[in-house]
Formats: structure tokens, sequence, C-alpha cells
């Protein structure tokens, strides 16, 4: 971490109408933490654990009792730095999933070190017949997001999606997904910036014209 | 900045900063460039933006609700009892393996080395696994401070219900109906000790009462109305009021209610709500 850089924003999700709702609520809710109001987070909890948790499962490599305690500890952090959240470097969802990546790659990581089998469980979701449980929220907008960064996935070269799996989902440095892949670091680099580019105007392309 | 064969090169790595797979010098001199290069800045913005897109991509697994509601009743137990810091609870202290020497037998003494062996392997294997227990056992210190501060608050309750039924149930306690005039709810009853000067009064039916008012709870003697008090009723209409007060046997004539401003008044200004006499 460089320290002259400041802190690192958080990604923004592409926003849907609906999600201004959740937004503008998650906010108020950040706002009633700050001051102290745990039945804020209690709220919070049941708004956002429906999608984080399945993003947790996955980088954990569904181990439901790992998935069950980085869920809480990433809801503690939310709750211990809800003075640190900044509306003006990203959305509220955007913060926690940072958050709960993150913790879930470090779970991960003990896991993989203690087991010592390496990188060979690097979660994968393309490729796979992705199918989901009934939507926890039965909520039809986040459903639609979600199969739509999942189609926009699919529709990448299949080894620009790997480079970006490894990496988002495994927690690989580049210099690991060359050695991985067998591929030059230049290659693996160039990978995933078309990657991200290609996701990127799909899911404009997508979001101007859903059908 | 742009332009630059560095910044042509360091652009070559915003797509792996914005996956978070940059690490080392290249990072940081990538950082260091970002502070004074607006356009890579602006796209790496981009970039974590449609990274961060991958978060909620990934398929649907219904958390169980039953586990669900226990995590989420830990979350908030946590942040209550954070919120309303106290006293540290007491950290067990880690207690010390045994000292000394202990008697050990020839066939122990030959296998001695290979057991050393064996658990310095063990040791190395464990120094990872430490690491992560280590942050497992931060977060079940948390929650038992939790369940602890929540075990506390409940005792109290508990205990605080105990007094109150012994009141009622203490030799010589007499007790006092209360009504109102119109013959409907609200109703009441005072159980008055008067050995120990304690009363305790329940009431029910009590219509809410506006801003700025409160109900003001009095025992009638012979020489004017003395307050006992002053309550809100619960979102029922219930209330439950204990105050202490040592009043000479025979000279209580009956119990009221009145609503008054909140706080109370020295004597009642409002409308009896409830009252039941006194007969000794």
């Amino acid at each position: 971490m460089n320290p002259q850089t400041g802190p690192t924003p958080y990604p923004s999700q592409g926003a849907s109408a609906g999600a201004d709702d959740a937004e503008e609520e998650s906010r108020r809710l950040l706002e009633r933490m700050r001051r102290g109001d745990e039945t804020a987070l209690g709220a919070l909890y049941d708004l956002w654990s429906p999608r984080l948790h399945p993003l947790i499962l996955h980088v954990v490599g569904g181990a439901a009792e790992d998935a069950e305690e980085v869920l809480e500890e990433t809801f503690w952090q939310a709750w211990r730095q809800a003075d640190r959240y900044d509306g003006s470097r990203g959305r509220v969802g955007a913060w926690l999933a940072t958050m709960a990546r993150s913790r879930a790659l470090d779970r991960a990581r003990a896991r993989s070190r203690v087991r010592e089998d390496g990188w060979d469980e690097v979660p994968r979701l393309a490729g796979t017949a992705a199918t989901d449980a009934p939507d926890p929220l039965h909520d039809a907008e986040a459903a639609e997001e979600r199969g739509m960064v999942r189609g926009a996935l699919l529709r990448l070269p299949v080894e620009q999606r790997e480079a970006l799996e490894l990496a988002y989902y495994g927690g690989l440095s580049q210099t690991e997904i060359a050695e991985r892949t067998g591929q030059p670091l230049g290659t693996v680099k160039t990978r995933m910036r078309l990657a991200l580019q290609k996701l990127r105007d799909s899911l404009t392309l997508l979001r101007e014209d859903p059908r | 900045m742009s332009g630059t064969p560095a910044h042509d090169e360091l652009r070559d790595s915003l797509a792996a900063e914005a996956l978070g797979a940059l690490h080392g010098p290249e990072r940081e001199a990538l950082l260091a460039h970002l502070a004074g290069c607006e356009e890579c800045a602006r796209e790496l913005a981009e970039m974590r933006a449609t990274a961060g897109e991958l978060a909620f991509a990934v398929p649907v697994v219904a958390l169980d609700a039953e586990r669900s509601a226990r995590v989420r009743a830990r979350l908030v137990a946590r942040a209550a009892a954070d919120a309303r810091p106290q006293e540290g609870a007491p950290v067990t202290p880690v207690t010390p393996l045994r000292q000394g020497p202990a008697p050990v037998s020839r066939a122990a003494r030959s296998a001695g080395w290979w057991a050393a062996a064996a658990a310095v392997a063990l040791l190395l294997g464990a120094g990872a696994y430490a690491a992560s227990l280590s942050r497992r056992v931060d977060a079940l210190r948390g929650r038992l401070a939790a369940a602890q501060t929540e075990r506390e608050a409940l005792r109290g309750e508990l205990l605080r219900r105990d007094g109150t039924l012994a009141e009622l149930a203490a030799p010589g306690v007499r007790v006092i109906d209360v009504a109102s005039p119109e013959q409907r709810a609200p109703s009441g009853r005072m159980f008055w000790n008067p050995r120990n000067g304690t009363w305790t009064f329940f009431a029910r039916g009590l219509p809410a009462v506006r801003e700025g008012r409160e109900y003001q709870l009095w025992l009638v003697t012979p020489t004017g109305p003395l307050s006992a008090g002053t309550f809100r009723p619960g979102p029922g209409g219930s209330a439950q009021v204990v105050a202490r007060y040592d009043l000479p046997p025979g000279s209580l004539r009956a119990i009221a209610v009145t609503e008054e401003p909140a706080g109370g008044l020295p004597a009642p200004t409002g409308e009896v709500v409830v009252s039941g006499a006194f007969s000794t």
C-alpha cells in the first residue's frame, strides 16, 4: 500500500434505477450506524447479506461455515468502519463487496496454506452451469443485473475470462496467473485489460438495450 | 504525463490493479504515477467499476434462514455491546505449559528425537494455521463479550421481576383495585406492602397520553393526595409502577391516576382516569 496515494476508491456498480432506492436506504443506515444505532446494522444485514453471501461463498470455495464467518466479519467491519465510508467514492454495495471479497480471499488463502494444496481450487464461475437458488430477496432487478453481467462474462474469449476470474475470485496476482497459465506476464496483462474493456462495453450495450 | 514511455508502460498495469492482481514495486510505481496522471486515474476508476460488477455475478446460493438469523443476532448484540462500551470483559489469561522435566521412560527417551522432529514439523504446519485461528479467536472473543453483556442485561431484568413477584406475594400485602368511572377499560390493581412501604401498581387499557403529558399515580390520604410518581403506558396501554413511600397504616383512603403535565404536579389537576377506594 502506498500511503501517499490515499484510500482506494470502491468500484462503483452499474446503477440501475431500483438500485438507487437500496443505495439511499443503505446510506441512511450507515448514518445511523455512525451514531451507534445497532438496529441499523441489523437492517443493513437484511438488505445486503443475501447479495454478499453468494460472493463470499464463491470465493471461499463453497465452505458454508467459512462463508458464514466471513459474512459476519464483513458486517462487523462495516459497523466499525461506518464512519470511514465516503459516499463520493462509490456506492455502499460496492464498498461492502470490496470488504467481503477481501476477507473471503484472506480466508481462502489461510485454508489453502493449511491444506498445502496451493491454488488448485480457485473458484470458477463461467464455464460451469451457474444455476441460481431462488432469489432470497425476490428482487427481479438484481437477478436481471446478475444475469446481464454473467452473460457479458460468458461472451469473453475463454483465456480473457480465465485471467479475470483467477484475479477477481481467486485473488491471484498477475505473476501467479502467468505461472499458472504458462503465459508471459505481458500476455496476462493484455488479457486482463481486454477482458475489462470488453466487459464494460458489453454491459454498456446491454444496459442501453436489454433485449 | 500522457504519452511518456513511463505512462504507456504503467497504463498496461491498470487492469491488473483494478483486479487487485498488482503487487510490489510495480504497484508502488503505478500508484505514484496515478497521483499525477488524471487520465490513468480516470481509466483505473472505470476499470475498477467494471471489476466491481463481478461481485454480484456469482450464482445465488440461499443462506440458511436459521443460520442467517443467528449471524444477524450476533452482529446486533456485538454492536450493542460496542455502542455501549463497558469495562473490558475479563480475558482469560493463557495458562503457560507446565515447566520442568517430567519423568521419562527409556523407551520414551529413545523415541525422543523422532518425537521432537515430529513436533517441529507439526509446529511449522501449525504456524500458518495459527494466524487464521488467531482471527477466529478475536471473532469469538467479540461474540463472548456480546453474549456476556446480553446475559447481564437478562439477569438484571430477571432479578427485577423476582423482586416484584416477591413483593406481590409478601405477607400483609393489601390489594386495591382501581377502575375508570365509565366501568370499562382502563383498569388497574395496586399491591401495597405496608411493612416496607412498597407500592406495585399495574394498569391496563390506558389510552396513550398526548405529547408533553404523563399519567400521575396518587395515594389519597385524609390530608390530601400524595404523588407516587408519573408514568407513560406501553404500546398496549399497560403500565407497571413501583414506588416506595412509608404511609402509616390506616391513612390510605384511595388510589387514583390522573393525566398531568410531564413530570407531574404537587397536586392533581387533571380528570381521574382510574381510581379505587381502600377500606381497612
